[in-house]
């Protein structure tokens, strides 16, 4: 009987909050991103990793590029512990611009620092690559308003499961062609967090050339959606097109860098 | 004298007494098996022991009667006498053989059948041991147990045990009648009748003796008699000599009437029959003998000899025939040894000169040499002294002068153009003797072979030549279809991907083009020169079209070499990376086309040049992989366009 009387009780509420709690979600916002990924080989397994991320947003007359949004910079070291696992420590310095250009209630430019590590899990098949990132990350944030907000601090749980599948050919070599798809939800936590833990819940498809070991790039389009900070049943929509290169030099002195001659007999 | 009739009295009276003692001995019979020469007969006869010893004396009979393995009946029955050991009165021989024939038929309790056959009968007499008077044979065929034809008979008289006086042979519709006088030598006129239907005798020959020697026989041909005079040897010394009546007789004869009587000989030789029937006299004679001799111990086949007048030679003879002998057996050797050699065999049949020359040999050996073996052959025997030596040899071998010798050469149409070559002059010097010119005629054919050898070498020689030619040449498109097969088998797609050329065209290409460069060359004698060159050459483009099937795992080695993996720090994932891009760009696209594209240009000069580029190549990519530092090199082989310039760069010793 008790039992049973906690499942009405539970069912009222539910029924109750949804009644109260009906999301909403925002007009779909078009950006653009182009990014660079450089990762610099310094010693056997380790590597200096460095993004930097132009992002634009678009507005309903001028989509995609209107005005700037970020300038994304970050940086770290990689650890390459074996092909199948590594992990990376670094700083983000994240350069925001004012959402509302000529109003001078908003800075014009705004930083955001975070500290982030993160873990990634390669998992290698015979015809495409899986992995399973792990990115956490601790920032500062403000609003734009820079006379009324302040840095609060908060942490970023992201988890990215993505694929590299090559279209052309079975493995990822210079002159492939691949296609990733990539899913990532990004949880939030912190002082100002009180209901919005989803951040962002991006689905990300993109076409990727392999031109050689040391540059590829892609191209993409991601949708993102997550809860609005200040409510948490507002969603933001967004439609982002992406642009990414990847490049990764050897900074290692010559004499590491000579292969060794192989012979098949 | 009363004394000397009683002692003849006496001799008388005891030797009465002596004979009668003699009768006295015991006459004893035998009737039982007797043995001759291992054959058993039944004999039945008299005789009496003396000393152990048996003494025929009375009637002897033997007989023998048996059935051959062929169902024939033979029989044999001798029937003789002897007094003291001693044939003696007449003796007979019967032999024969029969079947019975026809059906039997019953007589006198007896039950008998008509016989074929045929009997041989011999009937003569002995006197004391010996021969004496008449001796018949006969031999003649029996149907249905009656004499239908006389097929042989003879008849020969003995006179002291030696033929002598007249004997007829009758065999068939031949006769034979002689005559024999002492000591069994040929006497008189040996006649040859036929017989005609009325077996009427028709004389066919004769051979006429004088003084027990032939001198001339005679061929009756309807009413012509030609004859053959049996000529002696020109010599003021001639010596009668006995010799017995043979083949060997028969043969000297034939070739002394040759000398003189060569077409008539021919034609007396067609009527040939006295020597054939004189033999079956003999061989007739002999079967009774078979028989009776060991029985009579006395032959009735008599020896009969003749006489032929001979010239004995001079020293000097002898000492020319020796050499002649010398001589002709060291031709006969070179002849032979060219005849038999097997290169002179081959060649003879496809080449004219060469037959020419065996055709000569031939003749060489055929006219000269074989008569002069002939003769050497008949002083060894010693009958040339029956012959006139001058006649015979020139009988034998035509030394007239030397278009005689030439005109011997040039009897067949391949060596009628043929010229002795020696000298011949001797040939007409009359003053001396065929024998001697035959001497000197074999040191001329000495020579003459020895030139015929060394001309037959040179032109062996040359034929060798053409012939080792031949056989390169075959060995040459030999290896031109084995350049065509490898190149077919061992040249692929992927060395034409390698090249951007069809390789194997290029190679078959310039293969044919020295093939052909080859068969514009206008005389064998610059072929000769040529072709192991051009062997050589296909031999190189053997080694090539290797070189070349090998070269994709060299190029792979170098590929590989050139290869580095490289980790993508994005993808997690080795990736092969080329070490010094721009050397082995210019590797891919210029020189390792370069290369394979030289073969379009290949000939034999360069080849070997054009196939050490692919080690050369391997060794230096390798070695420029290994230096440290080519940046520079890699920046300039960038702008590098063609292969001779990329190798430049790349300080590599290629041949372009």
């Amino acid at each position: 009987m008790r039992k049973f009387l906690l499942i009405i009780f539970l069912g009222s509420f539910f029924h109750l909050s949804a009644q109260e709690l009906e999301p909403e979600f925002e007009d779909l916002s078009t950006n653009l991103w182009l990014s660079s990924y450089n990762k610099f080989r310094i010693a056997e397994k380790l590597y200096w990793a460095g993004e930097m991320h132009y992002r634009r947003t678009g507005s309903s007359e001028n989509p995609f590029i209107d005005r700037m949004a970020q300038i994304y910079n970050r940086h770290g070291l990689n650890y390459v512990v074996s092909p199948n696992f590594n992990f990376t420590v670094g700083g983000v310095l994240r350069l925001n611009f004012t959402p509302q250009p000529g109003n001078t209630d908003y800075d014009p430019i705004y930083i955001e620092p975070r500290i982030w590590h993160q873990y990634l899990f390669v998992l290698p098949f015979p015809r495409f690559m899986l992995y399973n990132r792990i990115r956490i990350e601790h920032r500062w944030k403000r609003g734009s308003q820079a006379s009324q907000d302040e840095f609060k601090f908060g942490n970023r749980w992201r988890y990215n499961f993505y694929m590299k599948i090559p279209i052309n050919g079975t493995k990822l070599k210079p002159g492939t062609f691949y296609v990733s798809p990539s899913i990532e939800l990004i949880m939030q936590s912190g002082q100002n967090i009180v209901g919005s833990f989803v951040e962002d819940l991006r689905l990300y498809g993109n076409i990727g050339y392999i031109a050689s070991p040391r540059v590829s790039s892609s191209l993409g389009l991601m949708y993102t959606t997550g809860q609005n900070l200040n409510d948490p049943t507002l969603y933001r929509r967004r439609m982002i097109i992406r642009f990414s290169t990847y490049i990764s030099l050897d900074f290692r002195k010559e004499e590491q860098k000579i292969p060794t001659i192989k012979f098949s007999d | 004298m009363k004394k000397t009739k009683k002692s003849i009295l006496f001799s008388i009276i005891l030797l009465l007494l002596l004979s009668s003692w003699a009768k006295a001995q015991k006459i004893q019979s035998y009737d039982s098996s007797y043995t001759i020469n291992n054959t058993k007969y039944l004999a039945k006869y008299e005789f009496y022991l003396s000393d152990k010893d048996t003494i025929y004396n009375g009637n002897f009979e033997l007989s023998q009667q048996f059935e051959n393995q062929e169902d024939i009946y033979e029989y044999l029955s001798v029937d003789g006498n002897f007094i003291e050991n001693r044939a003696d009165e007449k003796w007979k021989l019967t032999e024969g053989s029969f079947e019975p024939t026809g059906n039997g038929y019953f007589k006198d309790y007896t039950y008998s059948y008509d016989v074929n056959g045929h009997e041989f009968m011999a009937i003569g007499n002995f006197m004391a041991g010996k021969k004496t008077g008449e001796w018949r044979l006969y031999d003649w065929q029996i149907r249905n147990s009656k004499i239908t034809d006389t097929t042989l008979t003879a008849t020969i008289n003995f006179k002291d045990d030696k033929a002598e006086g007249e004997f007829l042979l009758s065999v068939e519709n031949n006769v034979l009648k002689g005559e024999l006088g002492a000591d069994e030598l040929t006497q008189g006129v040996w006649s040859f009748y036929r017989k005609d239907e009325n077996m009427d005798r028709k004389l066919v020959k004769e051979w006429v003796f004088e003084d027990n020697i032939l001198v001339k026989m005679r061929l009756y041909k309807e009413d012509q008699i030609d004859e053959i005079q049996i000529q002696d040897p020109y010599s003021v010394n001639l010596t009668e000599e006995k010799i017995e009546l043979n083949n060997e007789f028969l043969k000297i004869i034939e070739l002394k009437a040759k000398l003189y009587n060569q077409e008539l000989l021919e034609k007396y030789k067609e009527e040939d029959k006295i020597s054939h029937l004189y033999f079956t006299l003999l061989d007739n004679l002999e079967l009774v003998d078979k028989t009776f001799s060991p029985i009579t111990k006395s032959s009735i086949r008599p020896n009969i000899s003749s006489k032929l007048n001979a010239s004995a030679l001079i020293e000097k003879e002898e000492d020319l025939l020796s050499e002649i002998k010398i001589k002709k057996e060291e031709n006969l050797e070179k002849t032979i040894s060219i005849l038999n050699n097997p290169q002179f065999n081959i060649a003879s049949v496809s080449t004219k000169k060469v037959a020419q020359i065996k055709n000569i040999l031939e003749n060489i050996n055929k006219f000269f040499l074989k008569p002069t073996e002939e003769i050497v052959s008949l002083h060894e025997d010693g009958q040339l002294k029956f012959f006139d030596r001058d006649n015979l040899v020139e009988y034998k071998i035509d030394l007239k002068n030397e278009s005689a010798i030439n005109q011997v050469l040039n009897k067949d149409t391949l060596s009628a153009n043929y010229k002795f070559q020696s000298e011949l002059s001797f040939l007409n010097d009359d003053t001396q003797s065929n024998l001697s010119k035959l001497s000197l005629l074999m040191d001329a054919l000495n020579k003459e072979l020895d030139l015929m050898e060394e001309s037959l070498k040179e032109y062996l020689s040359e034929i060798q030549k053409e012939e080792k030619l031949i056989e390169l040449e075959e060995a040459m498109l030999a290896k031109y279809e084995n350049i065509k097969y490898l190149a077919d088998s061992l040249i692929t797609g992927e060395h034409d991907n390698f090249a951007g050329i069809d390789v194997t065209k290029a190679i078959i290409d310039f293969a044919d083009a020295e093939l052909a460069v080859y068969s514009n060359l206008p005389s064998p004698a610059e072929k000769i020169t040529a072709i192991e060159s051009v062997i050589n050459c296909f031999n190189r483009t053997e080694e090539l079209i290797y070189t070349i099937n090998k070269a994709p795992e060299s190029i792979y080695k170098i590929n590989e070499a050139y290869t580095k993996e490289v980790f993508n720090p994005y993808t997690f994932t080795n990736m092969e990376e080329k070490s010094k891009p721009p050397i082995y760009k210019a590797f891919n696209k210029l020189l390792l086309p370069g290369i394979f594209q030289n073969l379009q240009n290949l000939t034999c000069d360069n080849l070997m040049a054009y196939q050490a580029n692919f080690k050369i190549l391997y060794d230096e990519m390798i070695d420029v992989l290994n230096e440290s530092n080519t940046n520079k090199m890699e920046r300039k082989v960038k702008r590098a366009k063609t292969a001779d310039k990329a190798a430049e760069i790349l300080e590599m010793d290629l041949s372009f």
